[in-house]
């Protein structure tokens, strides 16, 4: 997390300077009140639900 | 040491609102959010991008996928789902992983807006027209 705030679908927070690893087979959506911005690296194009 | 080239050197800056482009899912833009691409040997979506969300912002859910083997192929249904339906088919691009999709009988589904705005048409060494 670069700066901002994102929030998870099951309400888990991150906030600038976390630093997050999500396993593959993991699936979820954020979303943002305050506005934010993630620097992401992703090995492939994640699949859409 | 070897001096690096320009060309090696990504630059962006994150406070450059038009920088980002917008992130495209079946053809359509994510509202207020975007994509700043740095690594061009992955498909845009791929590799290391920055993603900006401005206030109100809500991702498209997903799943964070693994990396294909070719005996693990599965059909194209992913960000290209849209063009399957407009006669494309798909391939596997070995080099990074990801489903790409080739324009077998309509050259206007490769020639349209949803590609532009897709992978394919800036990752052109990782697609070929179908004769």
């Amino acid at each position: 997390m670069v700066e901002g705030e994102l929030i998870e679908n099951d309400g888990t927070v991150f906030r600038a300077g976390d630093f997050v690893l999500l396993k593959q087979g993991t699936q979820h959506n954020s979303r943002s009140e305050t506005g934010c911005t993630l620097a992401v690296f992703v090995r492939t194009i994640e699949r859409d639900l | 040491m070897t001096p690096t080239r320009p060309a090696d050197r990504i630059v962006v800056n994150i406070r450059d609102k038009a920088a980002f482009k917008p992130f495209i899912v079946d053809g359509q833009a994510l509202p207020r959010q975007g994509f700043i691409q740095l690594d061009d040997t992955f498909p845009e979506g791929a590799g290391l991008y920055v993603y900006r969300m401005e206030p109100g912002a809500v991702t498209q859910a997903h799943e964070h996928t693994r990396v294909p083997s070719r005996k693990s192929r599965q059909p194209c249904s992913w960000r290209f789902r849209h063009l399957r339906d407009k006669g494309a088919r798909e391939s596997l691009s070995a080099e990074c992983g990801v489903y790409l999709a080739i324009a077998a009988s309509e050259p206007s589904a490769i020639a349209g807006r949803q590609l532009r705005d897709t992978t394919l048409a800036t990752s052109s060494s990782w697609w070929s027209r179908a004769s």
